[in-house]
């Protein structure tokens, strides 16, 4: 990626590439200049994306001080998350909630569909009305969500006491309340799934669909036979990316959940809602213990190129490319 | 070539703002002759400006430093603080919790200021006994007291008169506040006799010693969470929901007490003396209401001081002028300027607690002032921070009434136990 740029200078000399490539005597100069100009990004990257992933593997096999100072432990951190209760809870819980979030994905291409729909009236302030969740704060998302959702006053249990449900705690039940986030986490990521799924939607060749009728294919069949099976590299797309993220969900769960929010109570189902990554920020923030922390951290790292990884692997099973 | 030109002159304006930007990251030098720039953090927002003027007061007198005043939300706060500690960089001055005292001055993240007294002539007899215990460490000093804050009883009388309910005074016991409570109460109007912020701080770690009680030994080796007289200090609380005169923990955790006592749907408060400016100037609530000391238990009355303190960075890069800005903020007139303001909480300075009553005559403020007197400071070992979560973590079941008090203060224990053995092992 970083000598892409460099190798755009054969433009000058008349689209014949330098003959040494990049570094061909003739084309040092710009070569230097080139390389200096994605020094920056280069640079940036390294320092906020690469140095934290190497310190963080280092750290998870050292126990830390609490205001700084490591001991190299070797493997000790790992042996002792894999007998932490907590930490099997906490991956039960994200899986869960990624379960929850991937069976939403449906719901988004069918609103794409009726995005794509030319005969839908005031089409643009739907689409920007599904979009809008993309683009707000999850922390101001999560709030307005914990107002809808309180159990003492919350306009949902006001609307199921209506019709004589007596509503529960919906984010301090441990039956409800990871459902809670997850739902809100489908809400959360509908637009930005929308937006895939209508592009995937618009590159399916009308033709298709007229050899299909031609054929005798009704409504039905077209759906199955084409738009299915031409939209399945949106869809893998989306469930890797929802996958990834949703492995590693902080922000919602902190803000909805979180202990000692707010008033200064904890949430009593805490433990039974808490996300591998929630657990992380626990252990690294709130009891100092980084080096644990970390070694949870490059767990997760593991367990989500494993997840996509396997979904690579499938792919073949299901998807099409044209 | 032009375009050649071009590249040069881009690539190095790039490669400059790069190292720029590094260069704006490490420049921190400087001599003491030159202009010294400190930071200062705090976690409450209320008590920003009190913290400005201090800050303007300090340069006037020391026209060569200069302050800046950090706030972060207090949920965050101890976080931010352990961050910037372990990358060197924590703030030259900054408010300590009371639940992390030990833990900082343990691990040399504050100073000892011990040699500076003595050299300063400072001798701190403006400040109690009490209050200087919860700023010691192994016999050395690592701060000023910032606050010296007890809770109190507060209550609505206009919701007492409507009920025909004589006021809490001086003598009441536990069984005088449960019977009010009961008359207080009325579920039709939507009100509740009694209420206080489960956390501990403002109710049950009150209970505890007035009961008899404590959370750890006496040596602090190990938890005294079990013993019966302590638990009692729980049941109080679990009693009271169980009577339907207090809301449950889930149902304070959704609506917060502070916050129903000051829309009139609760006629009795436990709350800290912070939230006397809070009260005053709430047009809603600030007339309707007046204060009280804690109704006596069984082994009499008792509070829990909770002091939080001011200190300075161990490895401070301008450590000479932290201590001037310290030493100001801890002096009778540095205190004079935070009791002065009604925002601020209970100061710990004995004349700046005097001021700092004397903005609320409307209310009966020897209830509060006079509180410090028979007060236990909060338990505290290195990890209190941790242990303190076992137990709020452990009693939501006794307070949302799934279980019977002494079974969770029995499970509760056991967790405290095993914070102590990491801790002493």
């Amino acid at each position: 990626m970083t000598m892409a740029p460099v190798r755009s200078t054969g433009r000058r000399s008349g689209g014949r590439r330098p003959k040494q490539g990049a570094w061909g005597s003739r084309s040092r100069a710009e070569s230097i200049a080139g390389l200096l100009l994605v020094l920056p990004v280069t640079l940036l990257l390294g320092l906020f994306q690469l140095w934290p992933l190497i310190r963080g593997a280092y750290l998870s096999m050292t126990e830390t001080g609490y205001f700084g100072g490591s001991e190299f432990i070797g493997l000790d951190n790992f042996a002792r998350l894999f007998v932490d209760p907590e930490v099997l809870g906490a991956f039960r819980n994200s899986v869960v909630y990624t379960l929850v979030v991937l069976a939403g994905v449906p719901i988004s291409a069918v609103i794409a569909s009726l995005m794509n729909n030319p005969s839908l009236r005031l089409r643009p302030f739907f689409r920007a009305l599904f979009f809008l969740p993309v683009v707000t704060i999850p922390a101001a998302a999560g709030l307005a969500w914990g107002t809808l959702l309180n159990g003492n006053y919350g306009p949902l249990n006001h609307v199921l006491g209506l019709v004589g449900i007596d509503g529960p705690y919906w984010l301090q039940d441990p039956n409800y309340a990871l459902l809670a986030v997850a739902v809100v986490g489908i809400w959360s990521t509908l637009g930005y799934n929308m937006i895939l799924f209508m592009a995937g939607l618009k590159g399916i060749p009308r033709e298709m669909y007229e050899a299909a009728e031609l054929d005798g294919a009704g409504r039905l069949r077209q759906f199955f036979s084409v738009t299915i099976p031409l939209l399945s590299p949106t869809t893998f797309f989306v469930s890797v990316t929802s996958v990834i993220t949703s492995m590693q969900m902080f922000d919602l769960m902190y803000i909805m959940i979180g202990a000692d929010q707010g008033v200064g109570l904890r949430n009593p189902a805490i433990e039974d809602t808490q996300t591998v990554v929630y657990l992380f920020y626990t252990y690294a923030f709130k009891e100092n213990d980084r080096g644990y922390a970390s070694a949870l951290a490059v767990v997760l790292l593991l367990a989500v190129l494993a997840l996509t990884f396997i979904q690579f692997r499938f792919q073949r099973r299901w998807v099409h490319y044209g | 070539m032009k375009f050649k030109r071009t590249i040069w002159v881009s690539a190095f304006a790039g490669a400059c703002l790069l190292v720029v930007g590094l260069a704006a990251c490490s420049s921190n030098g400087g001599d003491s002759d030159e202009k010294v720039s400190l930071r200062f953090a705090g976690w409450d927002q209320p008590q920003e400006p009190i913290m400005q003027e201090l800050i303007v007061a300090f340069e006037k007198e020391n026209p060569n430093i200069s302050v800046t005043y950090e706030n972060t939300a207090f949920a965050s706060y101890s976080q931010k603080m352990q961050v910037q500690a372990s990358a060197g960089d924590a703030p030259d001055v900054f408010w300590v919790t009371a639940a992390n005292h030990i833990l900082y001055a343990s691990e040399g993240l504050t100073a000892n200021i011990d040699e500076m007294l003595e050299k300063d002539d400072m001798d701190l007899s403006n400040y109690s006994d009490a209050s200087i215990a919860q700023v010691t460490y192994d016999g050395s000093v690592y701060g000023f007291p910032r606050s010296g804050a007890t809770s109190e009883l507060w209550y609505n009388k206009e919701l007492f008169d409507a009920a025909g309910v004589e006021y809490p005074t001086d003598e009441w016991d536990w069984e005088d506040m449960q019977e009010a409570a009961a008359q207080l109460t009325d579920p039709a109007a939507g009100v509740w006799g009694m209420g206080a912020l489960l956390d501990g701080t403002q109710s049950y770690l009150n209970t505890i010693p007035a009961a008899g009680g404590s959370v750890l030994s006496e040596d602090g080796k190990s938890s005294n969470f079990s013993n019966p007289k302590t638990c009692a200090g729980v049941a109080i609380w679990h009693d009271m929901i169980d009577d339907g005169v207090m809301p449950t923990y889930s149902q304070m955790l959704e609506s917060p007490p502070s916050g129903q006592f000051q829309s009139g749907k609760m006629a009795m408060l436990w709350a800290g003396a912070w939230y006397t400016g809070v009260f005053a100037q709430n047009p809603e609530i600030a007339e309707k209401i007046d204060v009280a000391p804690l109704p006596k238990g069984p082994e009499g009355r008792v509070a829990l001081l909770t002091a939080n303190a001011y200190a300075m960075y161990a490895d401070s890069k301008h450590p000479e002028a932290a201590w001037k800005f310290l030493s100001f903020i801890g002096s009778p007139e540095g205190a004079a300027i935070q009791g002065k303001n009604p925002l601020n909480t209970q100061p710990a300075e004995e004349a700046a607690a005097e001021l700092w009553a004397s903005n609320f005559p409307q209310y009966n403020m020897s209830a509060i002032t006079e509180a410090p007197a028979s007060s236990v400071p909060h338990p505290q070992t290195k990890l209190t921070g941790e242990w303190i979560t076992k137990i709020k973590d452990g009693l939501i079941s006794t307070f949302n009434l799934e279980v019977e008090p002494q079974e969770a203060c029995d499970a509760v224990s056991k967790e405290i136990d095993a914070v102590l053995a990491k801790e002493n092992g």
